[in-house]
């Protein structure tokens, strides 16, 4: 991470300091010096610096800060296979003369080297080139990723929850199972696989994950957890099961059995859930079973069975969908993790964390749309930074400065036009794009036509063609064949306004508008067509 | 070389042993081929030619007209998660023919050539289309054989991906996948759907997916809600061209022949784009209407023959048949009509029909078919789809449905007897 986030911060410094000169403004330098905890280096950096300031006669706080990055990302060797072994791992995306400079010369011989590998002039005229290869946008879009977080913010009493329910278990070295449900998107399998980590249960515990999608069948799953606790593999589902249960019946270590993704293993008569289900309750067993699914009372509805016995009742523990105060928090710390917190303005954040929280509680949505907003203002800063310096290249600070006066926090217009074409739903994209083709207008028409005018509000396929070639007789335009029809009906069907119930005969089809009236006259946008085509009554058959 | 040394019989039959089958299976390291032609293909001569090669719809042109929007897109959303090492999905939606996989092709080549330049990070590609799959779990195989060239079971084709994926190894670069078709890959359980969207919120994966389909709202409508969840935001839908755009797909692929003459190419662009926006179609009629003015020995292509092409494209064949159905069957479609007219039910019983069917006859002075004749007609009226019956041998009980409307059988009636 430390490497990560230094190395961009140098580049694009270089230009600020480049263009104002050798006076250092205080936010940069604490963010770099924040990202830097070196003590162990600054005697080299002093160093460096005298040299350089008189042989390349560049400005000191440029140097100090190349210097940091180096040191803190390889340790000292000789120059020459320090440089093949960066330009071989990181050949990705930078342009030769910024490798170099971010090259420490530990010697003043392989300084003097360096200065005549690439002249500064060769430097100022390759770096614009380079579209922006790190800046605040691509910190804050890696912060925002999806993958499975360092820590869990938000999730505080639910971890807790879990930890004291196992560690309950392994004090006491009993059994017990553990059903965990919640919407998508709410941390359930982070919070698991943070608990799995945890050292003292690591120690504790023979952990096996399982994630139930990635199995062949439900049945397959007791060859997967043979397979995992290193037992001698049978080839029948029936022999690993009971090769399990012999297993789980001898003293053992203590088992923590967790199954991702638990609604997979349902089968018509629920056998394996329910057999191992009761793998607690064998004597002697020390199995910790946690189970994970979407559904509030997955264990009520399949396995009602359970409820009899109240030992082999699962312990229930539900995940709330986040609310707007802890997606709020999960994004600041993630930003701030990459320390490009301000990236954000506070209404901006604001919005979006309602919004999500609102409708889902989905941290990855909430986190996708982060990044999407993030993307779109990154690629609308390089539309205009692009602008100037095809103007003129020969003066290329005026690209540098664009860039780092450019680097603006997202706002809340951006985020807002985001969730509107995520939220705002079909009729909004519709509206942007106005390209319905004429004759699936007046399908829809014809449709509605019939919905509102007609008695019978059943429409199958040929009633609906008839209609609709009576209306396009009127209007003197071409009518579709009905085999034409059929295909444009679900060429329709695929921007989910209508819904087609195939019948054996095409003719006999079912539709059904999935759209409100309303919206859809907004979409088609063709009023005059629209309104008219609606009140003709006497295009329908009497 | 060496100089052909002849051997001894025995010697030679050694040699020649042949393989087993299963030997030459388990080599598999033969590329397949194809039988080569022995003729050379005829170069394209006339203009009309040479523009009808280039109006094919497999010629990829040099650059996709009028999806520069969407291009962009991509390649942003597409570059910035190879550069960055990081995974993520997308999701692509748009009815046929406007240019999805050409688009997301033609940004797969650009950041090959960008990798290739040493601008971005080594990647590798792959595409999968769930079309070509024989069953959804095929998908892992056809995975792993293009990760590593080897053939396996799905089963461990499987176990091998769910490794490579959920181990972090810094050595391995970033992997592209895409998915055409993506609603053939949705079971009742979603598990091959749901292993290749968790793929990439793995941290170890690298790994991007980008995922084509028809419809705009298939994961809310088919996807299960962590497949949704999982699939996030980032969505992006291809409109159908409209016919603006359909004219300059087909213009800048013609440019620099002048085989088609002023307005022609609007024509199928208009007619193209009031249907479906589908740029394969008007490629289509286009052509066709080539190959109409090559029979009329013409060096342009022309107004007559573009709209003969259009004629053609979208025909309706049903009036034809009418017209061409005998005296008594025609008769027979009215008696349906006057039936359904009467009742002002759209299924009718056949007895009713026959009962239509005497005085219609009576009318054109004909004689009235017995009832065998006209389950035999209404037998061949069935078989041709203009009419739908039930099972013959629910004989004068069977019910009848018209498969035209009752305007088309006036309307080709009235066209006969005039």
């Amino acid at each position: 991470m430390n490497l990560q986030t230094t190395l961009p911060f140098a580049i694009r410094k270089k230009s600020f300091y480049g263009n104002k000169g050798d006076t250092p403004s205080l936010d940069f330098s604490n963010a770099s010096l924040g990202n830097t905890p070196t003590r162990r280096y600054t005697p080299t950096v002093k160093k460096m610096v005298d040299i350089s300031s008189e042989s390349e006669s560049d400005s000191d706080a440029e140097n100090v800060v190349n210097e940091n990055n180096n040191i803190t990302k390889t340790p000292l060797k000789t120059p020459k296979r320090r440089r093949g072994k960066n330009e071989a791992k990181e050949e990705n995306g930078s342009t030769p003369p910024k490798q170099v400079k971010t090259l420490s010369p530990t010697t003043p011989s392989t300084l003097l080297g360096q200065l005549s590998l690439i002249s500064p002039e060769k430097q100022d005229k390759l770096a614009p080139k380079k579209l922006f290869p790190s800046s605040k946008y691509s910190e804050a879009r890696k912060a925002l990723h999806s993958a499975l977080p360092e820590n869990l913010v938000g999730r505080e009493a639910e971890l807790c929850k879990l930890e004291e329910y196992i560690q309950f278990h392994l004090d006491n070295e009993t059994s017990g199972s553990l059903y965990v449900s919640g919407p998508p998107g709410t941390g359930k399998t982070a919070s698991l696989s943070k608990i799995m980590l945890k050292p003292k249960f690591k120690k504790a515990f023979q952990i096996v994950y399982v994630n139930c999608t990635t199995m062949k069948s439900a049945s397959s799953i007791y060859s997967k957890i043979i397979q995992e606790l290193g037992l001698k593999t049978t080839k029948s589902a029936r022999g690993s099961k009971t090769a399990i249960e012999k297993y789980l019946a001898q003293s053992h270590k203590m088992l923590l059995l967790v199954l991702d993704e638990m609604d997979q293993l349902e089968t018509k008569n629920q056998a394996v859930l329910y057999s191992i289900f009761e793998w607690p309750s064998i004597p002697e067993s020390k199995l910790v079973l946690v189970g994970l699914a979407n559904a509030l009372n997955l264990t009520d509805t399949i396995l009602p069975r359970l409820q009899a016995r109240c030992e082999l009742k699962p312990t229930l523990l539900h995940f709330q969908s986040y609310t707007k105060q802890q997606i709020m928090d999960i994004i600041t710390e993630r930003l701030k993790e990459a320390n490009v917190l301000d990236i954000f303005t506070g209404t901006a954040m604001q919005l979006l964390a309602g919004k999500v929280a609102a409708v889902s509680g989905d941290i990855r949505r909430a986190l996708d749309i982060g990044r999407r907003v993030v993307e779109i203002a990154e690629s609308q800063k390089m539309m205009q930074v692009l602008q100037p310096t095809n103007e003129n290249d020969a003066n290329p600070d005026s690209a540098s400065t664009a860039e780092s006066a450019n680097e603006k926090p997202v706002d809340f217009k951006e985020v807002r036009s985001v969730l509107n074409k995520v939220y705002g739903g079909s009729e909004n994209a519709d509206s942007e794009e106005s390209s319905f083709p004429v004759q699936q207008k007046i399908l829809l028409c014809s449709l509605m036509l019939i919905l509102n005018k007609s008695k019978n509000k059943d429409v199958n396929m040929g009633k609906l063609h008839q209609v609709y070639r009576k209306v396009c007789m009127k209007r003197n335009l071409q009518v579709l064949d009905m085999s034409e029809f059929v295909s444009l009906c679900s060429l329709i069907e695929t921007r989910g306004i209508l819904r087609l119930m195939m019948k054996k005969e095409t003719r006999l089809s079912k539709v059904s508008l999935q759209w409100d009236q309303e919206v859809l006259t907004a979409a088609l946008q063709d009023k005059v067509l629209t309104s008219e085509i609606i009140n003709d009554v006497t295009c329908l058959p009497n | 070389n060496k100089p052909n040394i002849p051997k001894t019989p025995s010697k030679n039959t050694k040699k020649i042993s042949m393989e087993t089958p299963t030997k030459s299976m388990a080599k598999m390291c033969l590329t397949p081929s194809m039988h080569q032609r022995t003729v050379n293909i005829v170069k394209p001569s006339t203009p009309l030619q040479e523009a009808r090669l280039k109006l094919h719809v497999s010629v990829l042109p040099k650059s996709l007209p009028c999806r520069e929007e969407q291009f962009n897109d991509i390649y942003s959303f597409l570059h910035a998660r190879l550069s960055d090492k990081s995974g993520g999905c997308i999701y692509i939606s748009g009815v046929p023919g406007t240019g999805k996989t050409a688009t997301v092709n033609e940004v797969i080549r650009c950041l090959k050539k960008s990798m290739d330049a040493g601008k971005l990070t080594n990647f590798e590609f792959i595409d999968i289309n769930g079309m070509k799959l024989s069953e959804p779990r095929q998908a892992y195989v056809q995975i792993w054989k293009q990760l590593t060239g080897q053939k396996t079971t799905w089963e461990e084709a499987h176990k091998l991906l769910q490794e490579r994926f959920s181990k972090s190894n810094s050595k391995r670069g970033m992997t592209l996948l895409l998915v055409d078709e993506l609603d053939l890959l949705c079971t009742k359980r979603q598990d091959v759907v749901y292993n290749l969207l968790d793929w990439p919120t793995k941290t170890g994966a690298k790994l991007v997916v980008v995922t084509i389909a028809n419809t705009m709202d298939l994961p809310e409508r088919v996807l299960m809600g962590k497949v949704t969840s999982r699939l996030g935001l980032s969505r992006l839908t291809f409109p159908p061209y409209n016919y603006k755009q359909l004219e300059e797909i087909v213009a800048s692929r013609l440019r620099g022949f002048n085989a088609f003459g002023g307005e022609t190419i609007q024509l199928v662009a208009r007619k193209v784009a009031a249907v479906s926006g589908d740029a394969r179609r008007a490629l289509d009629i286009c052509r066709r209407a080539t190959e109409i003015a090559e029979n009329n020995d013409r060096e342009i292509v022309s107004m007559i023959d573009v709209k003969r092409a259009v004629d053609e494209m979208i025909a309706s064949p049903k009036i034809q048949a009418i017209k061409h159905c005998s005296e008594m069957e025609r008769v027979f479609l009215q008696a349906v009509c006057s039936e359904v007219h009467r009742t002002g039910v759209e299924e009718v019983v056949f007895q009713n029909v026959y009962l239509q069917l005497g005085p219609l006859c009576t009318l054109n002075g004909e004689k009235t078919p017995n009832v065998t004749e006209a389950l035999a007609m209404c037998a061949r009226l069935g078989a041709w789809r203009l009419l739908l019956c039930e099972h013959s041998r629910l004989d004068v009980h069977q019910r009848l449905l018209l498969n035209v409307s009752t305007d088309d059988v006036q309307f080709a009636i009235k066209a006969v007897e005039v």
